[in-house]
């Protein structure tokens, strides 16, 4: 038996292992900026403008829960209606998102942008009183 | 002279009677037992006090005597008749009151039986000076009668544990029952620990970050959007839409719910129906310009 036909794994060298990082970080750098020009060049400013409020209820979502988590959840049904307040707004916001994109006629044929936004905005003043009262 | 006999006698019609008093007579007092070891009789005599009795075990009192009134010594039935046993100590409150049967004779008897003493008599300290009280609320009045009768002393083995009072348990040495307590102060919880600057601008800063990340957003996506294409019917609309949120916010401070439903009913109405006619219009504007 001769060793040739024996198929030993190649263990790669720490330089090497050190080169296949930096071409998978560039790779991710390459998608993420790639990601973001299109993002920025092809979507509707209005479209952007509810991604904001989204990322906004997101990050004020994350803070009050971490708050309640690490600090205290006093006064409890404060973080419920500020909790549930970004939570549900996130929802509506995405709800409309989904509602007003370009690509949305297949889907939303009865619904005009227009009623879209309406429904959007009473939903959010609903919403906005059902947390104002559990703030107490 | 006889008008001086008759002026003698004056004083004597504007003397008052001396009252009539209760008394008793055939008085007998004895003890009996069935061994007949302590039997003995006493005859009730002013003049004569009875000596110390003691009742020992399976021993019994009997006591009969007639209440008369001392003047005339007639039979008298008495409103009261009552034995006191006093107790020697001067605790009025261990004294014992027991009421004493009465014929219509005016024959009155009186029997106790150390096999079956009364309850008062039971907690008691044992010593006692035993008094015949009488007393009548006929007409003419009758002086009650205080006949202090013997000094009845009750063998041990006849009693029980007096009953505890309230005020039963002794003072602690050198203090009286009811001595001046210490003051009480108020405590009150430890004050607060305030946090300190740098933390709470630091929580000023995390609090405040989704609000700075969104207004950055905001004004970097404003040059592409058309603020200025807002027409007046949408203005309205947005401006019904804030009334609607500063309603809201009235209510949270100082509203109740039944006092915010008709104002907040009447704006979404009017909110409807502006929002109806604003988005009629940018809709036909939006299908014009495709």
């Amino acid at each position: 038996m001769s060793s040739s036909s024996i198929n030993v794994p190649k263990i790669p060298s720490a330089a090497e292992t050190k080169q296949q990082a930096a071409e998978v970080q560039s790779q991710l750098s390459n998608s993420l900026s790639t990601l973001v020009h299109n993002y920025a060049s092809t979507t509707p400013a209005r479209v952007k403008l509810i991604d904001s409020f989204l990322l906004f209820c997101v990050l004020s979502g994350v803070l009050q829960f971490a708050y309640r988590i690490l600090v205290t959840s006093f006064p409890y049904y404060a973080f419920v209606g500020g909790f549930g307040s970004t939570v549900g707004q996130f929802v509506l916001l995405a709800g409309l998102r989904a509602q007003v994109a370009p690509g949305r006629d297949s889907e939303f044929k009865a619904i005009s942008q227009e009623r879209a936004f309406l429904d959007f905005a009473a939903s959010s003043v609903i919403l906005h009183l059902f947390c104002f009262n559990f703030l107490g | 002279m006889r008008l001086s006999a008759a002026l003698a006698f004056l004083p004597l019609l504007f003397a008052r009677e001396a009252p009539a008093s209760l008394g008793i007579k055939q008085g007998k007092l004895s003890l009996s037992s069935p061994d007949g070891l302590s039997d003995a009789s006493y005859t009730l005599d002013p003049l004569q006090p009875l000596p110390p009795l003691t009742l020992a075990e399976q021993t019994t009192l009997k006591l009969s005597f007639t209440v008369i009134d001392a003047s005339t010594g007639a039979g008298v039935i008495p409103d009261q008749a009552h034995l006191l046993f006093e107790d020697t100590t001067g605790d009025e409150s261990r004294d014992v009151t027991v009421s004493v049967g009465v014929k219509s004779s005016g024959r009155a008897s009186f029997t106790l039986n150390t096999a079956k003493l009364p309850a008062a008599l039971i907690h008691t300290r044992g010593t006692s000076n035993l008094t015949l009280f009488l007393s009548s609320l006929a007409s003419p009045p009758l002086r009650p009668l205080a006949y202090p009768l013997t000094a009845l002393t009750l063998s041990p083995s006849l009693l029980k544990p007096l009953n505890r009072r309230r005020h039963d348990l002794p003072p602690r040495a050198g203090e009286p029952a009811f001595a001046p307590q210490e003051e009480l102060a108020h405590t009150f919880k430890k004050e607060e620990k305030s946090v300190g600057v740098i933390i709470s601008l630091l929580g000023l800063g995390i609090t405040l970050t989704p609000w700075v990340v969104l207004l950055g957003l905001i004004s970097s996506i404003r040059p592409q959007t058309n603020p200025s294409a807002l027409s007046s019917t949408s203005s309205l609309f947005f401006i019904s839409l804030i009334a609607l949120e500063i309603l809201i916010g009235v209510y949270w401070v100082g509203l109740k719910l039944y006092q915010l439903l008709p104002a907040f009913i009447g704006l979404a109405g009017v909110s409807a129906y502006l929002g109806k006619v604003a988005m009629s219009g940018l809709r036909e504007k939006r299908l014009k310009g495709q």
